[in-house]
């Protein structure tokens, strides 16, 4: 008998599935399908959920819904059910945070990096050592709307006075003040006073017990208190939408947020790449941007609502192809959010959307980079930090965009550094595997291995100090046996395509100049590479980081429209 | 597909309710007036911990012993809270009116004052639904043009349809606008909306604000609504002539968060005496060939038409993108074959 699994996704609009079975041979991929609904209407979710089934049904022709229109796992009477669920929410609205640290230096910033992966949105900063007395301690807490508390610092032995200080406000905060929704405490302080904290507190399923986050100094482990932030994310979205109670007790799995379970797969591929460089997915909707960089340090994850500002205004004035003043983009914008189905009719338009995605991608790395300042990134040079493969996801990469406007997307708003391989998760695999893979690691590793993502492009960004018309790279391109080699030169500020047919490995020899670096380890040195099939081939940018773009926004649009084209044809 | 509600004799429904629980004063059933109280909560205005321990420079332990007051005392400005007995007795008072609401380690907390957050009926309407704890869901009806932005803020008021904002007296001399709600057939220049904002209407109604105003009307405590979103507009027929309809005519400026806290649509809404038609026998708007829609996205925002055709096949359009279309027949027929995603239902 084979084994299904079924993964299942709610956002603001829609419910997405993907149902995996394996017969005789390895885990496929055999349905998937998306349904539209309301989160904020209650009552819709149960019948576009039946309906989504229903569509799995027809694709896969596996019954997963009985007689009563119930899901069927496995043990059922009728039925062959299936062996296990997944359940991911990447809804976009945050869930409010309050975070209570020692100071900024020992536990602050570690709390900033734990949240980030579920999906949090801080509140209010409480530093435990800042002379805020505790008057003012609890009327901050009061006056804030707050949905979960996370609580760290303090040394085992040290002094625990502020700590207990402030777990009295959270108890005061937790059964006085009327909430929308009864807070979460995470606890992940001082274990010396972790029972002192659940039993003065009293929040009984809503207190959560995590170890210390850096049970060394200097050392800090998030992991450990990931069970406690999952259990407590739970909860908090069980009662921001209670109609997803009624769904849970079908599916019997816990909900997880999308980003923890795209941050599993980033660290599983991580953790398999021979080249020692980070994985980097990449998730953009119309209303947030996810990114998730797993390397060998750890995993360093952001959820970051899309704001539209000045700033982000400008950025994407910035990266416009078309000639367009402040006004038309920010009102488009802004339309766009009024009414997120609005379809991109002209050039214009489709120019702000795509000039919009690199924004939200370049400002969300520089978010990243706030969180995590060991992250080598500058707003100027780019994502330094050496990265492949970088994985596209969303519906702002993947509906309209076409293979090459879909890369230049990730391309400019990153702007990579050394070779990377540029994939698109259409359907959104990573997500769903996130979710099964504690249930079941085989799926995650076949369908891994059955490289169930549209290959973009293999990308050799070149960074060079050469002046204009220089050579910085020469090309040697071996495809199959038979086949002549070729030999090309590509000179600095260009963005070169090369077709490499069909064939499923092509071996490349990049030869940078002396004061060309293409991310083998130092400046001149290059080497054979393998390059897989892909749908654009290989794609040499060599226009340098900062990009060197004019000052007129006429000239400028221009130069993005030649470099699209460049790739395009 | 979006709908959008643009006539008379309709009914719309919002939740009117507090941000954190509290108490609902209305019942199912209930018309309310404007400005009915619909749900409050009450909350201390402040907190203050006391840490009688340090003042009387003991150790917590001890200090409980000095402690006067049992949580859930309530106690006003000046009451003893502990007292340290000796050669010279020491107190601690009460520095405000407020209520015991923890005792610990030789510290209070006392809850200081109190604050309402009270929600009211924005219109008058019919309570239909209570949100337990959080508020209640009203019906209004009437002639109702639900709109695509507000900055937040409901107004009540005559309505002054202004058809040419250009001839319009903004000198305090010109047409009084207190206490009224002005509509305008045109967008307003940031000058003009700057200038009718300085008259202090109690509401302002555009087709459409520049979204670089938004941040200007944002502060401003006069209701601004855009019915078509950002982008300069002339208002769609049918939303005029319900203008001419409410002219002069009390209306309303509805805007709502639902239970949730997220924006809703926001609505212009003028009551009607007569029975709003509830939708019992009323045809369900859907598309299809005959059915009326108003357009959205540049160059065609606001045009109103009548759907002629719902082609099977995908149109390519000059961005490059395909979509499935209808063929609408405007007004001055004008056939315009418009993505599917960027027109909305009229209810009319």
């Amino acid at each position: 008998m084979g084994k299904t699994y079924l993964s299942l996704d709610i956002g603001n609009h829609e419910i997405s599935s993907l149902l995996f079975q394996k017969s005789t041979g390895p885990y496929n991929l055999i349905a998937d399908a998306k349904e539209s609904f309301e989160l904020r209407n209650p009552d819709g979710l149960m019948s576009a959920f039946v309906a989504n089934m229903r569509a799995l049904e027809a694709q896969s022709l596996f019954a997963l819904l009985d007689e009563h229109g119930h899901l069927a796992h496995e043990g059922h009477a009728s039925l062959e059910g299936l062996s296990g669920v997944g359940f991911s929410f990447s809804a976009a609205r945050p869930i409010r945070v309050a975070l209570l640290g020692i100071s900024e230096a020992y536990s602050m910033a570690s709390l900033r990096r734990l949240v980030s992966l579920f999906d949090a949105e801080i509140v209010l900063e409480i530093r435990l050592l800042d002379p805020q007395n505790q008057s003012a301690q609890l009327q901050a807490l009061s006056s804030t709307e707050i949905e979960m508390v996370v609580i760290a610092g303090g040394a085992e032995e040290g002094a625990s006075r502020a700590l207990r200080n402030a777990i009295e406000n959270i108890r005061l905060l937790y059964h006085l003040i009327p909430n929308k929704i009864q807070p979460q405490i995470v606890y992940a302080g001082n274990q010396v006073l972790a029972d002192y904290a659940r039993i003065e507190i009293e929040a009984g399923a809503d207190f959560h017990l995590a170890d210390s986050l850096r049970s060394l100094p200097g050392e800090e482990d998030l992991s450990v208190a990931w069970q406690a932030m999952l259990r407590a994310y739970e909860r908090v979205r069980l009662q921001q939408f209670p109609q997803l109670r009624e769904l849970q007790e079908q599916l019997q799995a816990p909900l997880v947020p999308a980003s923890f379970a795209m941050g599993r797969i980033a660290r599983f591929i991580a953790a398999l790449n021979k080249s020692q460089k980070g994985v980097l997915l990449a998730d953009l909707s119309l209303e947030s941007c996810r990114l998730l960089l797993a390397n060998s340090n750890g995993l360093m994850a952001i959820n970051r609502q899309n704001r539209i500002d000045d700033v982000t205004i400008q950025k994407t004035q910035h990266y416009l192809s078309q000639h367009l003043n402040k006004t038309e983009v920010s009102d488009y914008l802004h339309n766009k959010v009024l009414c997120q189905k609005q379809f991109a009719v002209s050039i214009s338009d489709f120019a702000i959307e795509q000039a919009w995605a690199r924004t939200c991608i370049n400002q969300t790395l520089k978010a990243l980079k706030a969180l995590n300042p060991s992250l080598g990134f500058d707003e100027q040079k780019g994502l330094i930090e050496a990265c492949d493969p970088i994985i596209l996801s969303g519906a702002l990469i993947t509906e309209n965009l076409q293979a090459h406007q879909s890369l230049m997307v990730g391309l400019d708003g990153m702007m990579p550094h050394g070779i990377s391989t540029f994939a698109l998760d259409e359907k959104q695999i990573l997500r769903a595997l996130g979710t099964l893979a504690k249930l079941e690691p085989l799926l995650v590793v076949q369908l891994l291995e059955l490289d169930s993502l549209r290959h973009l492009s293999s990308v050799v960004c070149v960074d060079s100090d050469e002046d204009a018309d220089k050579t910085v790279l020469e090309l040697e391109i071996v495809i199959g046996d038979d086949e002549p080699r070729g030999y090309h030169r590509v000179k600095i500020g260009e963005l070169r395509k090369f077709d490499l047919g069909d064939e499923a490995d092509t071996r490349v020899y990049l030869a940078p100049g002396r004061d060309s670096d293409i991310g083998m380890g130092m400046r001149g040195l290059g080497g054979w590479i393998n390059v897989g099939e892909s749908e654009l081939g290989l794609i040499i940018d060599s226009r340098g980081r900062p990009l060197e773009l004019p000052e007129r926004a006429a000239s400028r649009a221009e130069k993005w429209r030649d470099w699209l084209w460049g790739i395009g044809a | 597909m979006q709908t959008v509600v643009i006539g008379k004799n309709q009914q719309v429904l919002r939740d009117v309710c507090l941000p954190v629980q509290g108490s609902v004063l209305t019942r199912v059933g209930q018309f309310v007036n404007q400005g009915d109280l619909i749900a409050e909560s009450r909350l201390p205005e402040s907190f203050e911990v006391i840490d009688i321990a340090a003042h009387f420079r003991v150790s917590p332990q001890q200090a409980g012993s000095f402690i006067k007051r049992l949580v859930g005392d309530v106690i006003g400005k000046g009451d003893v809270l502990a007292q340290k007995d000796g050669f010279i007795t020491q107190l601690y008072r009460s520095p405000g009116d407020g209520k015991v609401v923890s005792l610990r380690e030789g510290r209070i907390t006392i809850a200081l004052g109190q604050q309402k957050n009270q929600v009211y009926a924005p219109a008058p309407g019919t309570v239909v639904e209570i949100l337990p704890n959080r508020g209640a869901v009203m019906a209004f009806r009437g002639s109702v043009i639900e709109g695509a932005w507000t900055n937040g803020v409901s107004a009540q008021g005559d309505l002054l349809f202004v058809e040419d904002i250009d001839k319009f007296g903004f000198a305090v001399t010109g047409p009084s606008v207190k206490d009224k709600i002005i509509a305008l057939k045109k967008s307003a220049t940031a000058i003009q909306l700057r200038r009718l904002l300085r008259l202090k209407p109690t509401g302002i109604v555009l087709p459409g604000l520049q979204s670089e105003m938004i941040s200007l009307v944002a502060e401003s405590d006069v209701a601004v609504m855009s019915l078509l979103g950002f982008g300069d507009f002339s208002a769609d027929p049918l939303s005029l002539a319900l203008f001419e309809v409410m002219k002069d005519k009390s209306a309303y400026i509805i805007a709502q968060k639902d239970v949730d806290g997220c924006e809703l649509r926001p609505v212009l809404f003028n009551p009607e005496s007569e029975v709003a038609d509830l939708g019992f026998f009323k045809k369900e708007t859907k598309l299809e060939v005959g059915a009326k829609v108003r357009l959205r996205g540049h160059p065609y925002t606001g045009i109103v038409g009548v759907v002629k055709e719902l082609p099977e096949a995908m149109d390519v359009f000059a961005s490059g993108l395909k979509s499935k279309v209808a063929v609408i027949e405007c007004d001055d027929s004008q056939m315009i074959r418009a993505s599917l995603k960027n027109i909305d239902l009229i209810v009319e």
